[in-house]
């Protein structure tokens, strides 16, 4: 049965992806990951699901036909890519995604990405 | 030190919730208590959200089934009557000949825990009843 | 100040069934104390009273029917297929967000296990006995790691044993609370703890905790001591209720006996949580006692 692990890996191999990640919103915590490993990543993750929750009370908790979908941040040499993967269970999970944008086009890699993106949970 | 509109004083006893309190605080996973008479009415309830007059009635009817079923089955002596639901558990324990000690929880009950507690619980109320 | 080691017993524990491969059970004796299943001395499943299992969040979440799981368990009983496969065929559940699901309720057993009282651990090999197991099994390193970055984020502000009321609207501020915010919120009645919130709700108990801090610290909640009687009366060591002590040093955890254990946060001490005299239990809780009279004629209790 492909697991978590696979399925990363498929988006791993993406040109230009260097880290990918699944993450829990509601506690931060760092599910499954692929990519380079560094030591701080989980707090780095956490960081990220407070990004979500944050951006999810701008966009407005009433109104539940405006969700947050995804959020890029756009570097000079990376891009983050931080995309909600809605569970019905709890408060979602994250899919980030980190690119080297010297290594890639980050336009087709996003779509790459997009595209992947849901066969995570599957 | 309250009165009903009957008349009735009821005597406040701390004591005793303090030791259906004591056991919520020692059991992982117990939601709610109540001790009712035998004959179905509360004694002292902190049920929570559970309609504590329904479930003193079933309780105690609860009770005497179960301990006909184990007299029924040659097993001796009642000790815990456990109804577990998929939301859930209800346990009732005998306390002495007057009454019913309801114990309510959720999954996460730690029955193992429970069955260690309970005795000694069930002896304190005992005595406090007396 | 460095981050104690969180439960270093349980550590060595499974550092020692890890270096043997176990296949079995570690039981650990304690409070809340728990079961950790292991297949070859990675970490499969977590059965502890003090957090939700993957079932109990699959159900109470809505996310999986009563009828969608008894038809998988029947299924999966019937077939020797296991629970996992059962529910992925069935399409109650994608693979991949079926292992998620594991993955972060078995983060969450771990962190409630590990930063409780640990008593004794005891290895036991035994066939693989658990409903919903992670396969392949998980490192129990990692999982530790996760445990002790949770405490670190939580530091002193809440407990799973504390328990909330929500604060009268007038005295609300900070932003309107989301859908999951609204649920905690109704669950708080001042009985509740947050592991019993997380169990109500189906969510993990850290994450409640999380929200628990927030909507306190929006003012949306306050915590209340447990138990009945009055805030006044102070609880002798060895009955049960909050200290009201403030912290102690890290890592220092109160075992004094019948007490309740209390984690340390590793942090500098604080005061653990802010009591509001004005709120008692009994507002939340009414409270009908009546001490039978021998010989006296009771009548039916009135209605309230």
């Amino acid at each position: 049965m492909p697991g978590l692990k696979e399925s990363l890996g498929q988006i791993l191999a993406v040109e230009g992806v260097r880290t990918v990640a699944l993450i829990d919103i509601a506690t931060g915590m760092v599910v499954r990951s692929a990519g380079a490993a560094e030591a701080r990543f989980p707090e780095a993750a956490a960081g990220v699901a407070d990004e979500v929750r944050l951006a999810r009370t701008a966009l407005g908790p009433g109104q539940r036909d405006d969700d947050l979908e995804e959020i890029a941040l756009t570097g000079t040499r990376s891009l983050q890519l931080s995309k909600v993967l809605d569970t019905g269970l709890g408060d979602g999970l994250l899919l980030f995604v980190d690119l080297d944008r010297s290594r890639s086009n980050v336009a087709l890699a996003s779509l790459l990405v997009s595209n992947l993106a849901s066969t995570v949970l599957a | 030190m309250r009165n009903d509109d009957e008349g009735v004083t009821l005597v406040t006893d701390g004591e005793l919730l303090a030791q259906m309190q004591a056991l919520r605080d020692k059991v992982t996973g117990i939601t709610g208590t109540a001790v009712a008479s035998r004959d179905g009415l509360i004694i002292t309830e902190d049920t929570g959200e559970v309609d504590a007059d329904n479930m003193a009635a079933l309780a105690a009817t609860s009770l005497a089934l179960a301990q006909r079923i184990a007299r029924e089955a040659g097993q001796g002596t009642l000790r815990e009557a456990v109804t577990r639901s998929s939301g859930g558990y209800v346990a009732l324990y005998a306390v002495g000949p007057t009454a019913v000690l309801v114990l309510i929880g959720d999954e996460g009950l730690d029955i193992a825990r429970l069955h260690r507690e309970s005795r000694a619980a069930v002896d304190k109320i005992e005595a406090l009843l007396r | 100040m460095a981050v104690p080691d969180v439960s270093g017993s349980l550590r060595e524990a499974l550092t020692a069934c890890a270096a043997g491969g176990l296949t079995g059970v570690l039981r650990v004796a304690g409070d809340p104390g728990g079961v950790v299943h292991l297949i070859d001395g990675g970490v499969a499943a977590i059965a502890t009273p003090g957090a939700p299992s993957a079932e109990v969040i699959l159900l109470r979440s809505g996310r999986v029917s009563e009828a969608g799981w008894d038809a998988a368990f029947t299924a999966s009983a019937a077939s020797g297929t296991s629970m996992c496969a059962e529910l992925v065929a069935s399409s109650a559940a994608g693979t991949g967000e079926l292992e998620a699901l594991l993955r972060i309720a078995l983060a969450d057993a771990m962190f409630v296990l590990a930063t409780g009282l640990v008593e004794e651990c005891e290895p036991r090999p035994s066939q693989v006995d658990c409903l919903l197991a992670l396969e392949p099994a998980a490192d129990f390193g990692p999982l530790l790691a996760e445990a002790a970055r949770r405490v670190r984020v939580l530091g002193a502000t809440v407990g799973e044993r504390d328990r909330f009321v929500v604060v009268p609207a007038a005295k609300r501020s900070g932003p309107p609370l989301s859908s999951g915010q609204d649920e905690i919120v109704t669950l708080a009645d001042g009985r509740r703890t947050a592991r019993d919130i997380a169990f109500a709700s189906g969510r993990g108990v850290y994450a409640t905790m999380l929200q628990l801090a927030r909507l306190r610290e929006a003012g949306v909640l306050t915590a209340v001591r447990s138990g009945p009687a009055s805030a006044a009366r102070e609880r002798a060591p060895g009955t049960a209720g909050p200290a009201a002590s403030a912290g102690s040093a890290a890592g220092d955890r109160s075992d004094a006996p019948g007490g309740l254990p209390r984690r340390e946060k590793g942090l500098p001490s604080l005061p653990r949580r802010t009591v509001d005299a004005r709120v008692n239990v009994s507002r939340t809780t009414p409270h009908r006692l009546l001490r039978p009279r021998s010989g006296g004629d009771v009548g039916p209790l009135g209605a309230e």
